[in-house]
């Protein structure tokens, strides 16, 4: 595990040095790469495929264009002023697609880019349709946001052929940390789910049922799963459903 | 040639490249396409694939094989403006409302997500790593180059080369991309398309300053915009930046912020067009138009690098 840990920190200072940009980091702060989907892509290669160069730029690539469509979340529907930071969310976002292509343009990687970009495409749409409040119910909202956290994984999950259980458990874990986000945070998918259902208190009860199911989902998963995926699948898992007790150990 | 009758003789292309552009912003999603279309639609003078398809004419010119990468560009630049029709928080585009007015925020930036995707995916058709190597840097540069401008905004004791600097990535290496990435899915040789990104990064050097004048001297109506919105916006110009040669104007100008007001604006306008500071601006947009114009001189002759020509003198020289 501690192999493990070390590539990942690895990767990530890779991921942070190709976006770096002094002045983005200055007034809006650094990225913040969600280690849970550096574990996920990492699981999409075998440990020989990660030491080549090609497969750590398309690792990079593959967060980059997801740290941009999340940046690109930060912006308001409607602002009351233009500020600086404003302005600066929305070119980092644009800065970080850039640099997913021509990550994989230098590395001569342009199937990836296709790969990616039909990702982009449709987690865009889904993300239009929850802002539209076009989702009927909470089980359709559910299935949107698990479309919108998980496409661009899965893509790169799916292009490996790599186990279906496996693909299943990376994208409950992604869904349930943007589950849990939300609750320590309402943002968009709970509106979606108050347009729906109508009452807050309801919306947390939903939410909650969901990340029930998730829980016991991602534990039946990793069952089959070899005991090296599992055991980073089920640090990920403590570390997205043991939040609360943690905070509580470290006082 | 007149410019009309360039556009009317690459009709045929031009056309194959709006069916490309409308097949790359199909989407499941309605409001998506609705807003991608209301893009498309709005038009423009398409002036990025235009020069993309006569640098093809330099090589084996097939519209079937070009035709991916002067549609992806073209997205590329729909995606710029939806995204900065958010930084600038606009409201009117060519005349229409913009996505981000129609909808909002959130749509414009998705929209511009979309369209951004489906260039790449369109360009990806494009099987030559060196044109997705120029492409990719392009846009990056592009994206910097917007990021310093605002880095810049009200820093009045700027200099010509980070204005030069920061319009070459702004703007001229876009029209320089353009011209040569036509030429590199063509096929064409390297001296060819080398050429031919000079003289579209000096066409784009020439535009911007012509753009960056007219911001001064053209109407409200033709601006679609008040005069001088650029240095109340503390975009610091080539005309501002000839002008605070002049002590008494330096003044004037280095007092301008967010919410000077429209008076003293349109004072500081009319003391600028007094001083020789447009006429030098339109001297330095000559001498980069002169620069594209000598470097086209040493491309293979033939029509379409007169039609290159007369592109670059309608970017150059125009009025508004």
């Amino acid at each position: 595990m501690g192999e493990w840990q070390n590539e990942q920190k690895a990767l990530t200072e890779e991921i942070n040095r190709t976006c770096s940009q002094p002045f983005l980091e200055k007034v809006i702060g650094a990225p913040e790469i969600n280690p849970l989907r550096v574990s996920a892509l990492m699981l999409a290669f075998s440990d020989q495929e990660r030491t080549e160069t090609h497969v750590k730029k398309q690792m990079t690539a593959a967060v980059l264009i997801q740290l941009a469509l999340d940046t690109h979340d930060r912006i308001e529907p409607d602002t009351a002023e233009i500020t600086q930071k404003h302005q600066l969310i929305v070119l980092a976002g644009d800065y970080f697609s850039g640099m997913y292509y021509r990550t994989l343009a230098e590395a001569g990687c342009i199937e990836y880019v296709r790969l990616l970009a039909e990702a982009v495409k449709n987690v865009n749409e889904m993300k239009t349709n929850l802002h539209q409040k076009d989702c009927t119910s909470a089980s359709h909202i559910f299935h949107t946001v698990r479309t919108i956290e998980t496409d661009i994984i899965r893509a790169v999950l799916q292009e490996n052929e790599a186990d279906v259980q496996l693909i299943e458990a990376v994208s409950s874990l992604l869904t349930a940390d943007r589950l849990k986000k939300e609750k320590d945070k309402p943002s968009f998918v709970h509106d979606a789910l108050l347009h729906v259902i109508g009452d807050p208190a309801l919306v947390m009860n939903e939410i909650d049922n969901h990340l029930h199911e998730l829980r016991s989902s991602i534990l039946k998963q990793t069952q089959t799963l070899e005991e090296k995926t599992a055991v980073v699948l089920r640090a990920e898992y403590d570390r997205i459903f043991d939040r609360e007790l943690r905070y509580a150990e470290e006082g | 040639m007149n410019i009309k009758l360039i556009y009317s003789l690459m009709k045929a292309d031009i056309d194959l490249i709006e069916k490309e552009l409308e097949s790359a912003v199909k989407s499941i999603s309605p409001v998506l396409e609705e807003a991608s279309v209301h893009l498309l639609q709005a038009g423009g003078k398409r002036i990025r694939p235009v020069l993309l398809l006569l640098g093809a004419k330099f090589g084996e010119y097939d519209i079937h094989r070009v035709k991916f990468a002067a549609a992806a560009l073209e997205l590329i630049h729909m995606a710029s403006l939806v995204h900065d029709d958010v930084i600038d928080d606009a409201v009117i585009r060519r005349g229409q409302h913009t996505v981000k007015a129609e909808w909002d925020n959130r749509i414009a930036m998705y929209t511009g997500d979309f369209i951004f995707a489906a260039a790449l995916e369109c360009m990806t058709k494009v099987e030559d790593r060196e044109a997705h190597r120029i492409l990719s840097h392009t846009m990056t540069e592009l994206c910097i180059g917007e990021i310093v401008q605002i880095q810049d905004k009200y820093r009045f004791e700027q200099n010509l080369r980070d204005y030069l600097r920061r319009i070459k990535r702004k703007t001229a290496i876009l029209i320089a991309a353009s011209c040569q990435l036509g030429a590199i899915a063509a096929g064409a040789p390297a001296q060819i398309h080398q050429k031919l990104y000079e003289f579209g990064y000096n066409v784009g050097m020439s535009f911007q300053i012509t753009d960056d004048i007219l911001d001064f001297t053209a109407s409200e109506k033709d601006l679609g915009k008040p005069a001088g919105g650029d240095l109340l916006q503390g975009n610091i110009t080539l005309p501002v930046l000839y002008a605070m040669e002049n002590e008494d104007l330096k003044e004037r100008i280095t007092a301008v912020h967010a919410h000077t007001d429209r008076q003293d604006i349109n004072q500081i306008i009319h003391l600028l067009k007094q001083s020789d500071a447009i006429e030098r601006s339109h001297e330095l947009s000559r001498r980069y138009l002169d620069r594209a114009l000598a470097i086209m001189e040493e491309l293979p002759p033939g029509r379409h690098r007169n039609s290159l020509r007369d592109i670059a003198y309608f970017i150059g020289r125009r009025k508004y």
